[in-house]
This record gives C-alpha cells, sequence and structure tokens, in this order.
C-alpha cells in the first residue's frame, strides 16, 4: 500500500499549503534546528577570536624561545604550551585558524563563482555549449582530487596562494554541476519564456531571472563544501604544499606535531581539535543551510507520515443505532496543524451510499472533497493532518476507531481508492502486472503464476487491448487512458464494495475519459458495486452519479438527486455554479460570474461560508451556523432560502 | 465590410491580421555525429490557417495534438522547419531567418496555461509588469508607472497588488496578471494557451469575461487554444479542430458545433459528458494516437474512424476548400454526406 500513503502525502499538502500559506523565514527554520544553531554559536565564536586575534595580548606567532621548548598546557604564560621551537601554540592556533579560515574561505568564493558562471551558461543555452562545459567539467572530475591538486600545486610550486587555486579549481565541478541541474528545470519553466516575450535579451534574463531563483543551491553548496575546502587546505598544508614555514596554518601545526606525537602529544592535538570544531561546526550549519532553503525538504519530504491519520478520541467511538446505506459518513472533521494556524478542511459532512449507487461529491479546488475521500480510510498525512471528530460506519463499525491491520484488509480490499494521476500512483520500477499480482496477493492466498493469470483476466476485464502482453509492460510505456485502466483494474482486484474515485478523469483527454466513464459505470452495473465519484465537472455528475453532494468550504452545502439538483438546485452556490460552466450545446451570451474568492479555510465565518460571495445575504445569514434544511426525502440544502430558491 | 460576429464583437472579413501558411514544425531530426539520421517529433504537419481582424479563432485539440507548438511558433518561442507565418502581409517568421523577437513581440503576445508558473517567484508584480513596457515600448519611470495604473485597472486588481509576489495570488488573479503583462506591450494580436484550464469554474468565468470585455476595449485579435468545447463554443467566432498536427476541419462556431463534418470533430463533440443526448460514445478502447515518429501516410484518425475506407489509407485528405459557407473539411467521407 506504500504507493497509495506517498499520494495522500503529496495531494493535500500541495493542494492546501501550497503557496498561500504564511512562510517561516529561513533564519526561524535554521535557529529551530539545536544542531545547526549550536554550530552556527561555535563558528560565530571562531571568526571572531579570528577577527580579534591581532589585537589580543598573545606572543608574537613566530618567535622562537628555545629554552622554552614543549611546554605543556597551563604552563606559566603560555596557556597551550609551546611547540618545539618554544612558539607559543595559542598564538599559532589562533594565527593559523585565520589562515584557514580565510583561505578555506576564499576558495568556496572562487569556486562558487566558476563553478556557477560554467554551470548556468550550460544549463540555460544547452545543446552544444552544455556539451563542451559539461565534458570539460567531467574531465576534471575523472581525476581522483586530491592527485589532482597535488599536481596543480606541483605545476604552481608550492605556497597558500597555490594551494588556494588548486583547491578551488578541484571544487568548481560541484557547483558547476548542482547549479546546471538546477538552471535547465528553470529554463524549462514558463517565466523565462515571459521575460523573453516581455523583450529581455539572454544576458538580462541569466542575471534577472535565473540567478535570483539559483542562488540558494549556491548558498547550500557553498555552505556544504567550505567545510571540505578548509580540510584540503589543511591537507595540502600537511604534506608541506600549502603554507611555508615559519607562516601558522592549521595544516602545517598538524603536519610539524605529528612527529612528535609521543613525547608532546598536545602539539598535535591541539591544532586537530581545532579543525575538528571548525568543520564540524561549518558541517551541521551546513546542514542546517540547506534543511532550511532547500525547498523539496520544505515541502516535507523529510516528513515521514504516519501509516494512518492521527485521529482524536471523539472520532474513535463505535457506531450506534443501524447505519445507513454501505457506508455512512456522519459529522467528519479533518483539520490540518501547521505553523501554528488550524485549517479546517473537512467540516462536518455527513452523508452516505447506498448499495450500487453512485455518489458524486462535487466542489471547487479547497472545498475539502479530496481530504473527505481520503479521510474515510485514514489516508490523509499525518502530520499535518489529523481527524478531530465523526464517524464512518461501514459494517458495524467505525473505520476511524479499528485496529491498523483491520483497516489495512480494508484498503484495496473491500474499499478501494482510483487517483487522479496514474503515473504518479503506479511505481515506475514493476511492470502493471507485477503491481496488480501484488495487489491480489495483499489480500488473497494465490501463487504467483495464478495471480498473474488472475491480473491478465482483471486487464481484459478494464478492455486492454493485449492484455496478456501489456501485462509486461512498465507504466510509462502506456498512454494516460491505459495506465488509468490499470488502476481501475487494481481497484477491482479484489471485488470492492466500495470504490472511491478522486478525480480520476480530470488529467484525461475528453474522448479517453469519455471512455473510461463509461467503464466505470459498466463495472459498477456488472459489479454490484458502490462508487464515490469525485469531481469538479458537473457534466460529469450527471453523466454517471445517481445523487450528488455539493461541497463549499469543507461543509456539503446540498446534497440530493443529481436530475433534481440540475433542475432545482436549493442552493445560491449551486445554482451559480451550474450557471457558470459553458455548455457545449448553445451559446449562452456573457457567461455568470461568482464573484470573489472561497473563504480561507484557518479563518472561517461563523455563519454561512458562502455569504460573502452570494446575491441574496442577509444578517441573519451571518449570525449563526446554517443548518441543513431538508426540502423532501432525499434532498436537503444549507441555506435559509433553500424552501424560496427551489420553488 | 464589417460585420458583427456571433460574440458581437465588430471583425472585418475583408482582411488578415494573421496568416499561416503551410507550417510544419519537427523536433529532433538532423543527423548524428556518424552521418546517420535522427529521428524526429512531426508535431505540426502542414498547417494553414488565417485570423481575422477583431476575430476570436479558437483551436481545439486533445494532448499531443501539436496546438500548444502552433501557438509557441505564433508568438516566436519555436521557429518553424516550414512555412511562414505573417501578419498584415509583413512577413513574421520565416525559415532559416532568426526570429526578431522583439519586433514580434510588440505585436504578439502570449497568455500562459500555468498562471502561477509563468510568473517569477523572487519578482513583485511590479517589476514583472515593468519589463514589457520599458523594454518593448521603451516607457520613462513616470511613464510607467501611469501605465501600471491603467493595466492594472483593466485586469479589475486593486493598484496595491503591485508590490506584492506572486504566491499571494490565487490562480484567476495571477492569471489575471498573466493578462496584464501581455496587454502591456499593446499588442494587435493576444495567443492564449488554455488560459483557464487550471482555474476553477467559477473563476473560470471571471477570466473568460475579462477577455471578452478586454478584447472590445483594445480591439483585440485573439488565436485562443483550449481543449474545453463549452469554453470555446461560448468564446470563439471560428473554430479550428486539430488531430496529429493537421486542422481536420474548420468554421464558424455555430456550423461546426450545429453540423461538425469531421469524425473526429463528432468524436469530441459526443465525448463531452452530460452533453448532446446524454449517451457517450462507444467504449472502444482505441484511442491511441498514431506514432509522432512515423507519422501514417494516410488520414491519422483512419485507425479510430468507422468510416474509413482504403483510400483513407492510403493517402491523407486536404482541407476541402470548394464549400461556399466557410466550413473545410480534410475527409474524404465527411459525416454529413456519409448517406450516399
Amino acid at each position: 500500500m506504500s504507493r497509495f500513503m506517498n499520494i495522500s502525502n503529496a495531494l493535500p499538502l500541495a493542494r492546501w499549503f501550497g503557496h498561500r500559506h504564511s512562510r517561516t523565514s529561513p533564519l526561524q527554520l535554521l535557529l529551530r534546528n539545536r544542531l545547526a544553531a549550536a554550530g552556527l554559536i561555535v563558528l560565530i565564536a571562531v571568526c571572531i577570536l579570528a577577527l580579534i586575534t591581532p589585537w589580543l595580548p598573545l606572543h608574537h606567532p613566530n618567535q622562537t624561545a628555545l629554552g622554552n621548548r614543549l611546554l605543556p598546557p597551563g604552563s606559566d604564560g603560555h596557556l597551550l604550551g609551546t611547540d618545539h621551537l618554544g612558539r607559543d601554540i595559542l598564538a599559532r592556533i589562533l594565527w593559523g585558524t585565520r589562515v584557514s579560515l580565510s583561505v578555506g574561505i576564499s576558495a568556496t568564493l572562487v569556486a562558487a563563482t566558476v563553478g556557477s558562471i560554467l554551470g548556468i551558461l550550460a544549463g540555460y543555452f544547452g545543446r552544444h555549449v552544455d556539451n563542451i562545459l559539461m565534458r570539460g567539467i567531467d574531465m576534471v572530475m575523472a581525476f581522483p582530487y586530491i592527485l589532482l591538486a597535488l599536481a596543480i600545486v606541483a605545476v604552481l610550486g608550492p605556497g597558500l596562494l597555490n594551494a588556494l587555486y588548486a583547491i578551488a579549481i578541484v571544487n568548481i565541478p560541484f557547483f558547476a554541476r548542482n547549479v546546471r541541474g538546477v538552471t535547465v528545470t528553470l529554463r524549462n519553466r514558463e517565466f523565462v519564456d515571459a521575460a523573453l516575450l516581455s523583450g529581455k535579451g539572454h544576458a538580462r534574463i541569466l542575471l534577472t531571472e535565473i540567478l535570483p531563483n539559483v542562488l540558494p543551491v549556491i548558498v547550500i553548496t557553498m555552505s556544504t563544501t567550505v567545510g571540505w575546502m578548509i580540510l584540503e587546505t589543511a591537507g595540502l598544508s600537511f604534506l608541506g604544499l600549502g603554507a611555508q614555514p615559519p607562516q601558522a596554518d592549521l595544516g602545517s601545526m598538524l603536519g610539524e606535531g605529528r612527529r612528535l606525537i609521543s613525547t608532546a602529544p598536545h602539539v598535535a592535538t591541539i591544532p586537530g581539535l581545532m579543525i575538528f570544531l571548525l568543520v564540524m561546526s561549518i558541517n551541521l550549519l551546513g546542514d542546517g543551510v540547506r534543511d532550511a532553503l532547500d525547498p523539496r525538504l520544505k515541502a516535507g519530504a523529510l516528513r515521514r507520515p504516519a501509516a494512518r491519520t492521527r485521529t482524536a478520541p471523539a472520532a474513535r467511538q463505535q457506531p450506534t443505532g443501524e447505519p445507513k446505506g454501505l457506508l455512512e459518513v456522519d459529522n467528519l472533521r479533518t483539520e490540518f496543524h501547521l505553523d501554528g494556524q488550524v485549517h479546517q478542511a473537512v467540516n462536518g459532512p455527513t452523508f452516505h451510499i447506498e448499495p450500487g449507487e453512485c455518489l458524486g461529491i462535487i466542489g471547487e479546488s479547497g472545498s475539502g472533497k479530496s481530504v473527505t475521500a481520503m479521510s474515510l480510510l485514514g489516508l490523509v498525512a499525518s502530520p499535518p493532518g489529523i481527524i478531530q471528530n465523526g464517524q464512518v460506519n461501514y459494517q458495524r463499525q467505525n473505520l476511524l476507531g479499528v485496529s491498523d491491520p483491520v483497516l489495512r484488509g480494508y484498503r484495496g480490499g473491500e474499499l478501494a481508492y482510483i487517483f487522479q494521476d496514474p503515473l504518479s500512483t503506479l511505481h515506475p520500477l514493476f511492470t502493471v502486472g507485477d503491481q496488480l499480482v501484488e495487489a491480489l496477493r495483499a489480500h488473497r492466498p494465490l501463487s504467483y503464476r495464478a495471480a498473474w493469470q488472475e491480473a491478465v483476466r482483471r486487464l481484459e476485464e478494464v478492455r486492454m487491448p493485449n492484455a496478456a502482453r501489456r501485462a509486461k509492460s512498465y507504466p510509462h510505456q502506456l498512454s494516460g487512458g491505459m495506465r488509468q485502466r490499470v488502476s481501475i483494474a487494481m481497484a477491482l482486484a479484489n471485488d470492492p464494495q466500495l470504490i472511491i474515485a478522486d478525480e480520476p478523469t480530470t488529467a484525461l483527454d475528453v474522448t479517453v475519459q469519455a471512455q473510461i466513464l463509461k467503464l466505470l459505470n459498466r463495472l459498477r452495473e456488472q459489479k454490484q458495486a458502490s462508487l464515490m465519484f469525485i469531481t469538479h465537472d458537473f457534466g460529469v455528475v450527471k453523466q454517471i452519479c445517481h445523487r450528488v453532494a455539493v461541497m463549499y468550504a469543507g461543509e456539503i452545502v446540498e446534497i440530493g438527486p443529481v436530475e433534481e439538483i440540475l433542475a432545482r438546485p436549493a442552493h445560491p452556490y449551486t445554482r451559480r455554479l451550474i450557471g457558470c460552466v459553458p455548455s457545449v450545446d448553445y451559446e449562452g451570451g456573457r457567461l455568470a460570474e461568482i464573484p470573489g474568492l472561497p473563504p480561507q479555510v484557518s479563518n472561517l465565518p461563523v455563519g454561512c461560508k458562502f455569504a460573502d460571495r452570494c446575491d441574496q445575504v442577509t444578517d441573519q445569514c451571518r449570525a449563526a451556523p446554517i443548518e441543513l434544511d431538508t426540502l423532501n426525502e432525499r434532498h436537503q440544502a444549507r441555506c435559509i432560502f433553500a424552501r424560496e430558491v427551489s420553488a | 465590410m464589417t460585420m458583427a460576429t456571433e460574440t458581437g464583437a465588430p471583425v472585418d472579413t475583408t482582411k488578415t491580421a494573421l496568416q499561416v501558411t503551410d507550417l510544419i514544425k519537427q523536433f529532433g531530426g538532423g543527423r548524428s555525429l556518424l552521418g546517420r539520421p535522427l529521428p524526429a517529433v512531426h508535431a505540426v504537419r502542414g498547417l494553414s490557417f488565417e485570423v481575422r481582424p477583431g476575430e476570436i479563432l479558437g483551436i481545439v485539440g486533445e494532448s499531443g495534438c501539436g496546438k500548444s507548438t502552433v501557438a509557441r511558433m505564433l508568438v516566436g518561442l519555436e521557429s518553424p522547419t516550414e512555412g511562414r507565418i505573417t501578419l498584415r502581409e509583413e512577413p513574421l517568421a520565416e525559415p532559416g531567418k532568426p526570429i526578431k523577437r522583439t519586433v514580434l513581440a510588440r505585436k504578439i503576445q502570449y497568455v500562459f496555461q500555468d498562471p502561477i508558473s509563468s510568473l517569477n517567484p523572487r519578482k513583485t508584480i511590479r517589476e514583472i509588469l515593468s519589463a514589457p513596457l520599458y523594454y518593448l515600448r521603451g516607457m520613462t519611470e513616470s511613464q510607467r508607472a501611469e501605465r501600471l495604473k491603467e493595466l492594472m485597472a483593466a485586469v479589475n486588481l486593486r493598484p496595491e497588488f503591485l508590490d506584492r509576489y506572486p504566491h499571494e495570488f490565487s490562480g484567476g488573479q495571477a492569471q489575471r496578471i498573466g493578462i496584464a503583462r501581455a496587454l502591456a506591450a499593446e499588442p494587435e494580436v493576444l495567443v492564449l494557451d488554455e488560459p483557464v484550464s487550471a482555474l476553477d469554474v467559477s473563476v473560470q468565468a471571471q477570466v473568460l469575461n475579462l477577455l471578452q470585455d478586454l478584447r472590445r476595449q483594445f480591439n483585440l485579435t485573439y488565436v485562443f487554444i483550449s481543449h474545453d468545447l463549452g469554453v470555446v463554443r461560448n468564446l470563439c467566432d471560428r473554430v479550428a479542430v486539430m488531430y496529429f498536427g493537421r486542422i481536420v476541419e474548420t468554421g464558424s462556431t455555430r456550423a461546426l458545433f450545429d453540423n461538425p463534418q469531421h469524425h473526429y470533430t463528432r468524436l469530441l463533440l459526443d465525448s463531452v459528458p452530460g452533453a448532446r443526448d446524454g449517451t457517450l460514445p462507444d467504449e472502444a478502447a482505441n484511442a491511441e494516437l498514431p506514432d509522432p515518429f512515423h507519422p501514417p501516410t494516410g488520414c491519422a484518425f483512419a485507425p479510430r474512424c468507422s468510416a474509413a475506407s482504403e483510400q483513407c489509407r492510403q493517402s491523407d485528405p486536404e482541407l476541402d476548400t470548394r464549400r461556399q459557407d466557410g466550413q473545410q473539411v480534410a475527409c474524404y467521407h465527411p459525416a454529413g454526406e456519409s448517406a450516399d
């Protein structure tokens, strides 16, 4: 079931918190990470010490005093002792840190500048420019980098500046490759085309459109490589190719102390500790910077959602009395808790599905229709999702309260899902036949061979041409319509009682959509299964649903038989939503529009949620929550004027 | 001669705003280093149409039919492999000549499908809308400030939105900003590539009505690309139906919707759920396009067509230009005449 979990994670997160939620600043994110904050504090302390070193009351770092050779730490006047020439280690450490830090940072800046320029040019212009630049980079990467650095220093001659060049050159590929990758994706974004059409030239687009979007990546790469660069500088100095005596540098101090490791261990240990402290603090900070800036991590890729949605005790109670229909949903409330805000996505819809019935759930994006569907089997990602209240009653059990194994048995068994985008629900590395076999064997004790035969039969059932051969193909080898057929075959694999289809035809072309709708309807009739069909399209509802529930801001505003609602909508929202849809059958003149936007689910009004956009609004509408008004046995609407409107 | 169209705007039927002749676009192709020919995707396979001043031409088709490639060629984001595009008899794109993008951008502008991703997330709306004013119209700062206010008013957005970033806007608002950016260049023609398909229906109606108003206000000509037949019927004056890189049928909106001649057009219209008589076409599983690397010699729709004959598989029918009413169809056995 892991692939279902993935989509349940991605969908609502993107839709609810995509771009409108308040952003936490990167600095806050960084400081919330304790390790990164500790790294930042240590690094700031080291940097301040290195900066004020010239004004500290220290010995001269190169002043030799052979009488004071190898004094241990804590000696009078030499806090950290002296080395084999009697030089004060404290002074040398601080001066050495200055050198190592400045060489490491300069090398990073040089590598970042050159590497980013190469990467941006290669990624933006592509084709030949990309080929030439990136093959050059590949050549640099083909050598083990420390050997390459050694070779460069050998040619240029030993010395700190040459070590800096060597390290910078060796690190250019890291920047070039990272930046190129990001630039390629940005190049294909539409805002670059838009800038071209605004009359901007390529140079200007690179500087003003691409670069600001690449900067976070450059900063991330810098923060994760500067530690390496300091280590590499120390390495070259250790080998005697970097800092030349008598100049102090952490690497050369380590190299000089190495020979005395048994007689005076502190001479080597202290610079070693300093390198450790410096690189560790930089790496911790670098990881923190990456976590704070990387959009992929920010979107919650690191947050592993639980196997089922967190459910409050209020929602876990056993049903009282006889449940209605095949599946009954009662006062379901699902919330997302994010950044200290509560987003009330689902606000108490109550409905049931009869055996063999097709119930449509229609609503615009953000109306809570998908979250409602996913809440039924606990597929909403937690965190941040939580089911606060309500019941989902199936066979006298509240599905929100059953144990994990029981729930797992229902998922993909008696209760099956079909999602909008089969490309992201099907696993790209397994053949569709294998995935069907997995779905079958998860619920039934079948041998692989028997399951494969069953899988082919299921593919034939969804009218997949050449089913036996197509079972061996991978999802990417099939067209969108064929993939959706595979998803349907998977949902039907274990003869479900209820199929929950979440916009299964939205991503498809109209001729393919027609076929899938026909297929679903035929299978529902053949199998006597119920279908819960989530959509935003009234045409689809009219085509295959018996009853429809209209959702707005997490509430059902109207529910009833399809013909009745289409002919006499009782809620102003339903009426106006139908009026918005341009018909293919006739020209309607100017389209009716609904002004304004739906309310934010983090700040819902007390009264009618549609009041701000309604042309019939009165003070009474805003005063208190509006209850569903029963118009007849099967038709209800959440409007105080429902009887007048529908009359 | 000027006549009122179905949507009520004046269209000069004697003149041509935009003319496209024998347009072909192939991606890939050429030869490898060893001289072997590389495979080429035939995205657009010989397209000709014209748009009259003040008219809305709808181009409909399903994914993979090449309609977005046509749109990108019209605005100069792609250059045609063969064929030419002229605006008021002035050539805009000819094979082998580099695209003069700034010249083109002053005359034809583009509205993108995805309103959010067509706005740079790190720029304010003011910066985004100022770019065409500065680079294409060369306005001074005070002129720009004045024009920005006009543009925001034209698309019904409050001027204080200018200093916000794209992520603060809903899809419908962002699409209005996209339209404002296209208008900023004061173009004659707007190419709209599925401008409302990412929007909810209630917001979609707002944007479509705005487009109608703007056309009258600024005397614009639209090329409106869409897969939504309901939207096309209610917005466009004329329609061209594309299938696999070619136009299979074109005509006035009313004629084409009321009396579709090509079997593909019929299939499209019958497939719209909840419309017509309420029955969907047969659940034939074969809905796949031909291989774009090796286009068939005959009619591309023949494998799916109930009226297909040997002739259809042998040669590809051209658009029939003999008809008097302006409706043209590329079919040997048009649906209206299939009875005899």
